[in-house]
């Protein structure tokens, strides 16, 4: 085991989570397990390749809405993995306002916003970027909705997965294909990609909204 | 009339587990009442289909607090011993049981919140009007499901309002009571 100083202040994190907020220690061990790491990195990587011609060309930087944010993982990547175009704001939203409560501790940087996805709008919002990494979790009537309400030409990242033994996986999909085709007459320029893990295979499409 | 329910959801319990409740609860229930079983795969008459398909096991017992009037519901893993008349009252209030008797007493504080541990047991529920506990938890279902297991622990950590059934005609096979009204085998079938 490395022992060093990121190690410390990692441990004061979850001390801070076990003192303030005991119910949610393990459910944050679960956001920041190996797999939730290897699913983001793998997103940015695919991310990084895509040839997207940014919306809002004027703009020196752009923003990017996670819709799901959780504790904030997939924006703590992105800040410091995302090459394509430099960042001006990434708003995590997620209905949970002790998400946003811990997220906001472990990485200020962000911006968490406390909202439901089925009450978001985002067609009066700048984001040239919309990522929503659990697909699976969410209704396909309000996937779409996210997708409807957003300005044209804003890039969608969406991922989903085969595993049905999780109680939250509401909408999993089979495969890539099926995946796909869910979004083919809203997104176009989409390019799939998969990602094989032990227990299921986990899903990712990129295209830019018509 | 009074409505009495269960859940047979999934393969976990044969339909004898159902077939011998619906006649248990013949026997020492006195008063008038209609029973329902729901589930996904109805096959008698007093079978219910599932209406919210997407859920999976105990959440379908969340989902009957939709049905209004007064109501009981008996998980399937429980034996009835003798007469339960004396579950009938108190309708108004949404009853659950108090699971401290046969809970271990020196459990650390610290270790009881983290695993979101409870103090009540749905085996048996009492309500008429209590919708609004089904409604909570659909409107961000999500994020119980990830932080619950079950809905004993989701009803005393979101502080569901519920009165706690407190009576040693109900006990837990963990306190080694067989003879009581109703025994109630949690956690027994795995």
């Amino acid at each position: 085991m490395t022992y060093d100083q990121k190690t410390i202040n990692a441990y004061k994190d979850i001390q801070r989570i076990a003192k303030h907020f005991p119910g949610r220690l393990l459910d944050a061990f679960s956001c920041f397990s190996q797999n939730q790491f290897d699913c983001k990195t793998w997103l940015i990587d695919c991310l990084n390749q895509y040839p997207y011609h940014f919306k809002n060309k004027t703009k020196d930087s752009i923003d990017i809405a996670i819709l799901g944010g959780w504790y904030g993982l997939m924006a703590k990547l992105l800040s410091t993995n995302f090459i394509l175009k430099p960042i001006n704001n990434i708003h995590s939203f997620d209905f949970d306002p002790i998400a946003k409560k811990i997220g906001k501790t472990l990485f200020p940087e962000v911006t968490f916003i406390e909202k439901d996805v089925t009450e978001l709008d985002l067609n009066d919002k700048h984001f040239s970027i919309v990522i929503n990494t659990s697909c699976e979790h969410i209704d396909q009537k309000l996937l779409y909705k996210s997708i409807d309400t957003a300005p044209e030409k804003t890039l969608f990242v969406l991922q989903s997965n085969n595993y049905k033994d999780l109680q939250q996986h509401i909408n999993c999909v089979e495969n890539l294909e099926q995946f796909t085709k869910q979004y083919e007459s809203r997104l176009e320029n989409i390019r799939p990609f998969e990602l094989q893990k032990e227990k299921y295979t986990r899903f990712m499409i990129m295209g830019v909204k018509k | 009339m009074l409505s009495v329910y269960c859940v047979n959801w999934g393969t976990k319990y044969p339909r004898d587990f159902t077939t011998s409740l619906k006649e248990s609860i013949e026997k020492h229930l006195t008063i008038p009442h209609k029973f329902y079983c729901y589930t996904d795969n109805p096959i008698e008459d007093y079978d219910v289909q599932v209406k919210y398909p997407y859920l999976r096991g105990v959440w379908h017992k969340l989902a009957l607090l939709e049905n209004t009037g007064e109501s009981l519901f008996f998980d399937q893993d429980i034996k009835i011993n003798s007469n339960i008349d004396f579950l009938c009252e108190d309708f108004d209030k949404f009853s659950v049981i108090d699971s401290t008797p046969w809970k271990p007493k020196n459990i650390p504080l610290l270790e009881f919140r983290m695993t979101q541990n409870t103090l009540v047991n749905s085996s048996v529920m009492r309500w008429s009007n209590h919708a609004h506990i089904f409604e909570k938890f659909q409107k961000h279902r999500d994020m119980y499901l990830r932080l619950y297991a079950g809905i004993d622990r989701y009803i005393y950590n979101e502080k569901v309002e519920y009165h706690p059934i407190s009576t040693d005609k109900i006990t837990s096979w963990y306190q080694k009571i067989d003879d009581s009204a109703i025994v109630l085998y949690n956690g027994k079938y795995k």
